[in-house]
């Protein structure tokens, strides 16, 4: 398990997390969902020692993760960044992963290339920004890290490429359990997915729980305006739309007993993720 | 630790380089000693552990930023990032100046246009290239480290107050043996002790690599990964 | 068989009323082994906890049961029990709302009964 305490982080002039609290549990899937500049990459950066953290502190299984190299080690991150030198071929930083991560599977890497269409003798920097992409996702599938985080993982794949990706998570995750954070906008393809969802706003967890729950937590009311807006008072209202007389009111909470003249529809984690979101 | 499979990474990723370098080294001084042999005026030396020195400082500022993301990339701390860079100094500094001392050696078999540099044992002076081929890769270590946590309007700075710096020295030096204002007194006398045998030298820059080796771990502490800020 | 992510229905339910429906249809007969999590987690992209969530809600229904070291396997008579569950269920999802619908456009219970019957004539 990953935990992270109290954990804040300054840049120069610029908060990017405020005293934050979460944890990642074993063998499970996570959303980590956020808007441009929430903290994502910032949160992601700490839990795999890139960026260390102003205040508050990092464990994983306990023990505490900042400058670890032994519990470091159970960790693989895809990051938006490419670490590696353009002029370095993708073949070789296999085979330095492979040193760094005894798991390392070469194998199973050689076959995700071939399935991805990846040419493994190009170099890092002749790779286009979507094989960029396809490159760090095939090193952290076969990476045998016990956790897998991912930072924008499908940036610049095509519909393809995608659905692969997903495909081949889903068969690592059932073949070898790993606990794995998502860390992407696209929101609807990653829903059934994940069973936990993690958003952050403004540098501060806004919302920590099992994906199945997300279903229940909003629903959006349409029907005639006064009647609409008579229903809602006094209800936790996340946002609403008019279109002539009617009106649709996207609302957070359990559904309960709606008159026959109004109607009901679930909010979907994007619906619901685009209201709270909202500034 | 993962400090051998980081050093085993700098030794894979750099060797190429550093085989091309003593190539080129040996080549250039063969053909130069048989040109000056064959004219047989003139004296010929190639000061190949000189050239050493700045080929080393050149991968001394090229092993912050990179060793530091395969670092990053593959969970290993600053910590051991920093002595893996330490171990692979001290390795390279010490090969690079036996095979330059060695290399130094090829003139020598055409006595009549040879003049040696220095005139101590060779062991002597391997260890002597050591010290200061370590020193200098300490110093190109600091200064990329340095460049990288530095934000432009620093880096600007540092840009001109480093060769401002290197001039006065540079002054400072020539003027040693003119006698100056007693205020400046203690520095020529330091340069004169330092001039006078060696192993001062060698010492001196010991004490130089243990300087920027101290600022260097002080860049690397809390170096963090460049990532695009939140606005605002 | 089709996940539908926006019905507001838990997924882990749409996959076990598609089993049942395979089931029923005999796409799977009694007896014989069905997909397993891992093979229906990569065809749907589901997380396979979901999926295993459906799976167990249907061996404790008596519809799949477990060979170990195998797999899921359909149970011999499951075929009756969803039959006669989903009668049971079959007022509450379809008549109910026939009859409250066909209250909004006017239709009364008597000529309801005369357009099913009528239906069921052509079928």
């Amino acid at each position: 398990m990953i935990e992270v305490r109290n954990v804040t982080k300054n840049f120069r002039n610029v908060t990017a997390l405020r005293s934050l609290n979460v944890s990642f549990g074993e063998n499970r899937i996570y959303g980590l969902l956020g808007r441009n500049g929430a903290g994502k990459s910032t949160l992601l950066n700490l839990m795999t020692n890139r960026l260390i953290p102003t205040e508050g502190f990092l464990y994983l299984d306990g023990f505490p993760l900042t400058e670890n190299d032994r519990v470091l080690g159970k960790i693989f991150c895809m990051s938006e960044n490419t670490l590696y030198e353009p002029s370095v071929r993708v073949e070789r930083i296999f085979k330095w992963t492979a040193m760094f991560y005894p798991a390392f599977d070469t194998a199973y890497a050689a076959a995700l290339a071939e399935k991805f269409g990846l040419d493994t003798r190009k170099k890092v920097g002749q790779l286009s920004t979507g094989y960029r992409s396809i490159f760090k996702l095939v090193l952290t599938l076969a990476s045998g890290a016990e956790y897998l985080l991912f930072d924008e993982p499908v940036l610049g794949l095509d519909a393809n490429h995608r659905q692969l990706f997903y495909e081949e998570l889903l068969a690592r995750y059932s073949k070898r359990p790993c606990t794995v954070i998502l860390s992407t906008h696209l929101i609807e393809e990653i829903a059934s997915l994940i069973e936990h969802v993690v958003i952050i706003k403004d540098g501060r967890i806004l919302l920590d729980r099992p994906a199945e729950e997300i279903h229940n937590m909003g629903f959006t009311v349409s029907g005639k305006k006064d009647e609409v807006e008579k229903w809602c008072a006094g209800k936790n209202i996340l946002g609403s739309q008019e279109i002539g007389g009617l009106m649709l009111a996207h609302i957070l909470g359990r559904r309960s007993d709606i008159p026959a003249s109004l109607t009901a529809t679930p909010l979907d984690l994007q619906q619901l993720f685009i209201h709270l979101t909202n500034s | 630790m993962k400090i051998k499979q980081m050093f085993l990474w700098q030794l894979k990723s750099s060797l190429p380089a550093f085989i091309i370098f003593f190539c080129i080294i040996t080549a250039l001084t063969t053909v130069l000693t048989i040109v000056f042999a064959r004219n047989g005026n003139g004296t010929f030396n190639m000061a190949a552990a000189s050239i050493g020195v700045f080929f080393l400082f050149v991968v001394g500022c090229a092993s912050f930023a990179e060793n530091l993301h395969i670092a990053f990339g593959n969970g290993v701390s600053r910590r051991t990032h920093f002595l893996s860079f330490l171990l692979f100094a001290a390795f390279s500094s010490a090969l690079t100046a036996f095979v330059c001392v060695l290399i130094d050696m090829i003139p020598s078999l055409s006595p009549s246009t040879y003049i040696p540099l220095l005139t101590d044992t060779p062991g002597m002076q391997i260890f002597f290239y050591f010290t200061l081929n370590f020193g200098f890769m300490a110093f190109g270590y600091f200064l990329a480290g340095a460049y990288y946590r530095m934000n432009k309007a620093a880096k600007i700075t540092v840009s001109i107050i480093i060769p401002a710096a290197a001039i006065t020295c540079f002054v400072l030096i020539m003027n040693t043996a003119a006698p100056v204002g007693p205020e400046v007194q203690p520095l020529p006398l330091f340069l004169q002790w330092m001039l006078a045998s060696i192993m001062n030298a060698a010492l001196f820059w010991l004490l130089f690599a243990a300087l920027f080796l101290f600022l260097g771990w002080l860049v690397t502490r809390r170096a963090g990964i460049r990532q695009q800020q939140p606005a605002g | 068989m089709k996940i539908d992510f926006e019905s507001g229905i838990p997924i882990y339910l749409q996959i076990a009323d598609q089993i049942e429906d395979a089931v029923l249809s005999g796409i799977f007969p009694e007896d014989t082994q069905v997909p397993s999590t891992t093979e229906l987690s990569t065809l749907y992209k589901i997380n396979p906890a979901t999926v295993l969530k459906g799976i167990t809600l249907l061996t404790g229904n008596g519809v799949l049961y477990k060979r170990r070291g195998v797999g899921m396997f359909v149970c011999t008579g499951a075929k009756e029990k969803i039959q006669a569950r989903r009668k049971q269920s079959f007022f509450d999802d379809y008549v109910a709302s026939l009859l409250s619908e066909a209250e909004k456009l006017g239709i009364s219970p008597d000529e309801v009964i005369s357009m099913i019957k009528e239906g069921a004539k052509n079928d």
